[in-house]
């Protein structure tokens, strides 16, 4: 495993406290035990979140209404949404990784990848029909409950459990 | 009025808002090398609330507390945009999906939630419950058996051009058709 490819933050389907359960043997990846950011980086990580759930209101890429447009085709709305944010970030960590490289800082310039599990394909079909059922997916909810909706603050409700409910079944599940 | 104080009441176009969160996205890797992504929030919450034998819930959380501030923000987020402009309306919508709504009975814009379904006087309702319960446990149960959402896979994901999230993404979209074009009318018209 080359140097690029090594993890530095909690891997979501890798790292469990035995890292043996046959859903982490299934899916094999590198695991590097993650430190937690010292002030500066949460209260950065607080700020960000922030800006992020107004742009997500202000956008109105929270909105139920646009959501049900994007999955009928509705409008563009959405998708240059998703679209240009995709492009934005890519081209700003692609300046960061730069820099971070010709420092010579090749562990900060490295980033996370996911490897493939067939989880990718089930669990994203059934995450599709939760996020167009609620109108919501997990950012929108936050926002939307920050709002003052307490229809979000179920969907939350709704996410926990069923958080718990992988986390029960993760084992007999194919990944 | 000043100008930027009624621009912070209108809504924003997709071509700002995209743009902006691709720049907090990159913000947030150079001063954390934290990946966006939230989904995972919901893991850590429990883990940090339950005290648990089970695996996958126990860990050390608090390395990852960057991610319960983050989301914590953007629940801070959305109530700040709430104070400083209200509830707008989502319009125009594009007439097919108006005329696909008024079908199901929804006719009203105002706010992000259709009323008609989604305000607290429905509470004693199964249609509130199936959409809002319903959804947010499809969605927390499939983002982590797909290891990451909409922020994880569609953006970061795609952003750092990561096959699997690619996959995830198509996958999204597939379930996402599926419930609002086949579901959706079958089980409320």
């Amino acid at each position: 495993m080359s140097e690029e490819k090594k993890t530095f933050t909690l891997d979501e389907n890798l790292v469990t406290a035995a890292g043996t359960s046959p859903a982490d043997k299934a899916i094999q990846g590198p695991v590097v035990p993650p430190a937690g950011l010292r002030w500066p980086g949460l209260v950065a990580s607080l700020l960000l979140g922030t800006a992020f759930g107004f742009v997500l209101l202000k956008g109105e890429i929270a909105s139920w209404f646009r959501m049900q447009e994007m999955f009928r085709l509705g409008s563009l709305h959405m998708y240059g949404y998703l679209v240009s944010a995709v492009f934005t970030a890519s081209l700003f960590i692609g300046i960061v990784r730069l820099f971070s490289k010709k420092a010579g800082r090749r562990q900060a310039a490295a980033i996370y990848k996911k490897p493939f599990s067939k989880g990718n394909v089930w669990g994203g079909l059934l995450f599709g029909i939760g996020w167009a059922l609620g109108g919501a997916c997990p950012g929108p909810m936050l926002a939307l409950a920050g709002a003052g909706h307490v229809a979000a603050l179920v969907m939350l409700g709704g996410a926990l459990a069923g958080t718990l409910l992988y986390a029960w079944l993760r084992d007999s599940l194919p990944h | 009025m000043p100008s930027w104080i009624e621009s912070l009441q209108s809504p924003w176009p997709w071509y700002l808002s995209g743009p902006i969160t691709g720049l907090l996205v990159g913000l947030l890797y150079l001063f954390t090398r934290r990946s966006f992504g939230i989904s995972t929030v919901f893991r850590h919450s429990l883990a940090a609330l339950l005290r648990t034998r089970n695996p996958y819930l126990n860990y050390n959380w608090k390395a990852e507390s960057w991610n319960l501030l983050f989301a914590l923000g953007i629940a801070a987020g959305g109530a700040l945009a709430y104070f400083l402009a209200g509830a707008a309306n989502t319009a125009p919508l594009s007439a097919e999906t108006a005329a696909d709504l008024a079908a199901l009975g929804i006719r009203n814009y105002q706010g992000f939630l259709p009323d008609a379904w989604f305000s607290a006087e429905h509470l004693g309702e199964w249609r509130f419950w199936f959409l809002s319960f319903g959804g947010g446990l499809l969605a927390g149960f499939g983002s982590r058996w797909a290891a990451g959402c909409t922020s994880g896979h569609t953006i970061t994901g795609l952003a750092t051009f990561q096959l699997p999230s690619l996959i995830a993404t198509c996958c999204f979209f597939t379930g996402g058709y599926f419930a609002s074009m086949v579901l959706l009318p079958l089980i409320l018209q």
